[in-house]
C-alpha cells in the first residue's frame, strides 16, 4: 500500500513480504495521532530501517502493538521490526518477535527495536526468540541530542 | 538514568537463544539506564555474544584486575589511593577493565581493557 491514510487501529492484518529500499517496509508512520495494531502478522518484510514499522520525528502520540507476531523480518541497517525515533510513546504487550534480522555489518544496531529518542515505553509479556543482530538485538535504546 | 521524564516498563518477557555480534543480545542502553537490573523482572535464556550475553550498557567505569595491586590499594580519606611499590623499581602497571552501569565488562572487538604505565624518575 503507497500513499497518506489516516487511520489509528489495525487489526488483524497481515503484512508478508513487502520491500522496499527505504525506510518503513510494511508500514511508515507520518501522520499525528494514536496508532493501534492488534492480532497483525508481519513476516518477511524488508527493508533500510524498520521492514515492518518505522517511525520517526512526526506527532504521534502513542503506538501500541498488542498480540502481534513479528517473524523473519531483516533490515539492512537498524529495526527490522521496528525503527522508533521520535517522541512517541509505546506499548507492546503480548507480542512475539522471532528470527529477525539486520545485516551483520558492526555499524548496525537494534535488530528487533531500535529506539531512539522515544517517550515513555512498556514491554510486557512479550517473547524475543532466535533473533540476530551486533549490539542490542532485541532492543536497542538510546537517546541522541 | 533513563531520560529525565521517560519511564521504560520491561516486565514479564523472554528473551531467548538471541545472539549478538558483539555484545547486549537481549538488550543494549545507551545514554540512558534502567534503575534496576533488567534480570529483576525479565528471563533471559542462552542469548550468547561476545560478551555480556544478555544486556549491556555503554561503556562508564574502570575497574583494577591486577590483583596484586588490588590488594595493595588502600582507600585514604581524602579519596586517593595509596599503592605500595617495591624499592628500586623504575616501571610497573596497572590493568583495569572498562565495565558497564551493571559491572559487566565491556569489549571492542580487538578485546578490551586499559593499562596504565607508571614510569618512576
Amino acid at each position: 500500500m503507497s500513499g497518506n491514510i489516516a487511520i489509528n487501529t489495525i487489526e488483524n492484518c497481515t503484512f508478508v513480504n513487502i520491500t522496499s529500499t527505504q525506510e518503513g517496509g510494511a508500514i511508515y508512520l507520518s501522520l499525528p495521532g494514536d496508532l493501534t495494531i492488534t492480532n497483525c502478522i508481519f513476516s518477511q518484510n524488508t527493508a533500510l530501517d524498520g521492514s515492518a514499522i518505522y517511525y520517526e520525528e512526526t506527532n504521534l502520540k502513542t503506538l501500541i502493538l498488542r498480540s502481534t507476531f513479528f517473524y523473519q523480518n531483516v533490515a539492512g541497517e537498524n529495526g527490522a521490526a521496528l525503527f522508533i525515533s521520535g517522541s512517541s510513546a509505546m506499548i507492546i504487550e503480548k507480542s512475539n518477535f522471532i528470527d529477525n534480522l539486520i545485516n551483520q555489518n558492526v555499524q548496525n544496531l537494534g535488530s528487533v527495536l531500535y529506539l531512539n529518542n522515544p517517550g515513555n515505553i512498556s514491554i510486557l509479556y512479550s517473547d524475543f526468540e532466535r533473533n540476530e543482530g551486533i549490539l542490542g538485538t532485541c532492543i536497542y535504546y538510546s537517546e541522541t541530542s | 538514568m533513563l531520560g529525565d521524564n521517560v519511564v521504560m516498563n520491561l516486565t514479564n518477557n523472554n528473551f531467548k537463544n538471541n545472539s549478538a555480534f558483539i555484545g547486549g543480545a537481549g538488550i543494549y542502553f545507551n545514554n540512558k539506564l534502567l534503575s534496576e537490573s533488567p534480570y529483576q523482572q525479565n528471563n533471559f535464556i542462552d542469548n550468547k555474544a561476545s560478551f555480556a550475553n544478555d544486556f549491556l550498557t555503554f561503556p562508564m567505569r574502570l575497574k583494577i584486575t591486577d590483583s596484586t595491586y588490588l590488594r595493595s590499594l588502600s582507600s585514604l580519606t581524602d579519596k586517593t589511593y595509596s599503592l605500595s611499590i617495591v624499592p628500586g623499581i623504575t616501571e610497573t602497571s596497572l590493568y583495569f577493565d572498562v565495565v558497564d552501569y551493571y559491572g559487566q565488562t565491556v569489549k571492542s572487538l580487538n578485546g578490551g581493557f586499559v593499562f596504565l604505565i607508571i614510569l618512576f624518575y
